[in-house]
Parts: C-alpha cells; structure tokens; sequence
C-alpha cells in the first residue's frame, strides 16, 4: 500500500519542465535554420564546386537557369529581357547590388552568354554562379 | 466567509494547466520539422561581367584570359598558347600567373555550364580576386 502511495505521489509530480526546455530548444533552432525562401526556387542541379568564400555576401537576385536554357525569377518563367530589366530596377532602387545565377550544370554556354550580355547591357556589373558543395571535389 | 479568501482551482505552483501548452508547442515542432528545408549548402562564384568588343571598358593593365571552349568533342582551358584538359591544371597555371590584374573567363557557346564553374573555381583558388565574365561565341544579341 505505501509502495502504491508512492508510485502515484511519483506520477502526480512528473516534472515536465525538462521536456519543455528541450522542445522550445529545438522550435527555436527550426525558426533560425528554416529557409523559406528558398523553398520558392526550382530544383536545379549546380555545378559541383565549392565556391569562393569572398563571392557576394549582399542581396541578390536570384535568377534561375534550366538545363533546358529556361529563366526563372521566383520560379516564374520569364524572358531574357524581361529579367534584365527586373535587375537593373531592383539594382537601381538598392534592392539588390548584383545578380546570382544558378545554373543548371548541363545548361550550355550559349544560354549563360546570352543571359550575360543581356545583364551587361543592362548595366549590371556584377554576378555569381551559385554551386552545390554536396559532391564538389 | 467575508475575508476569506476563495479557494482557487489551479494554484500556480502545482497543478498549472499544460496540456494545451504543450499542444501547440508540439504542432509549432512538426510544422518546423516538416517545413525546414535540408538542402545541401550553395556556394557562389562571383565575377565582375565585361562585354567583349568596342564596348567593354578599357583596362591599363594587360588582360588575362581564360579561354573554355570544345575542341575534339572535350572541354578544355585555354591560357594564351596552352591547351589543359583538367581543372588540377588549369589551377597550377594560373597559380603562376601574375594576380593583380586579375583574370577574364570566356566561356564558348558549345561549352557546359559545369565547364565554365570549373574554370571559375580554378581562378579563386588560385587566388585571383578580380576576375570577371566574358560572354564569348556565337552571335550577339
């Protein structure tokens, strides 16, 4: 009887408040590390480098290139020019400082090129190449 | 019973309701958990974009320029007369090479874009800081 007494009294003051302390933890590291932004961007698959530590740590926009030779922005399609012309306003208004490309590792030269000559004329000086580090050598 | 006090239900220190705290604590955890996002990390290659041509902008220093282009149905680096096949050793090439005036990557119509990153990778290890873009081949516009 008092070893009954004595598993409910047990019961009765579960303390929880360790259980609480670690699920905040980890509901809180969740709030920092999820990227919903990204969520937004088309799969594509990077080249696989590591990148270069000093590239662009300022805001920039993000322009999708399929392996098809397709352009995405916030994963819209749209046209050469159209992209452009979003850059150079988004530049313009301090929005972004220059354009990131993430390139399909298959896509050919030729899209790159003409994505590239379209931002120059536009007036855009600057641009990175997005890479994957997953598999890079 | 004027000035007793009345008896509470829930006294703050013992039986504190938290099943409903622990509810939405709970939901808040499987949103996050089935939301994040657990893609590998991206890295970026940044270059300065030049047009080729009566355009582009003059320069008092000698340019250097890498050269990616399909001959014989493989990708090679071309650096002034040098044909190299692999990134090892376009790197060691570069790695020669004066840095401060920087280096200019062209890359061809035919090449891949994996190609081109790999050339631009080789001059940031290499160390070179400035280094831009150049749309090369095919026709403009």
């Amino acid at each position: 009887m008092r070893r009954a007494r004595f598993q409910r009294a047990r019961v009765q003051g579960f303390d929880l408040t360790p259980m609480i302390d670690v699920v905040l933890q980890i509901i809180i590291f969740f709030m920092f590390t999820s990227r919903f932004g990204e969520l937004v961007r088309s799969e594509i698959d990077l080249p696989r480098q590591m990148g270069d530590d000093s590239a662009m740590a300022v805001e920039a926009l993000v322009l999708d290139v399929t392996a098809e030779g397709g352009l995405l922005l916030e994963g819209v399609p749209v046209g050469i020019g159209q992209a452009a012309d979003v850059a150079r306003a988004r530049i313009a208004v301090g929005e972004a400082s220059g354009v990131r490309l993430r390139c399909d590792r298959a896509a050919t030269g030729a899209t790159l090129n003409r994505v590239a000559r379209s931002l120059a004329s536009a007036g855009v000086d600057r641009v990175s190449i997005s890479t994957s580090q997953e598999g890079a050598p | 019973m004027i000035g007793k006090p009345r008896s509470r239900r829930w006294s703050l220190g013992s039986a504190l309701p938290m099943t409903p705290m622990i509810d939405v604590v709970f939901l808040l955890l499987i949103f996050f958990l089935v939301t994040s996002q657990q893609g590998a990390p991206e890295g970026k290659l940044a270059a300065g974009l030049e047009l080729e041509g009566p355009e582009a902008a003059p320069s008092e220093l000698q340019p250097q320029f890498v050269d990616v282009k399909l001959v014989d149905g493989s990708e090679v680096f071309i650096v002034g007369e040098r044909r190299l096949m692999s990134e090892r050793a376009l790197r060691a090439v570069l790695g020669a090479l004066p840095k401060e005036p920087g280096i200019s990557i062209r890359g061809d119509d035919k090449v891949s874009v994996d190609a081109i990153a790999r050339a631009m990778q080789a001059a940031a290890d290499a160390g070179f800081v400035r280094r831009s873009y150049i749309a090369g081949g095919g026709p403009r516009g």
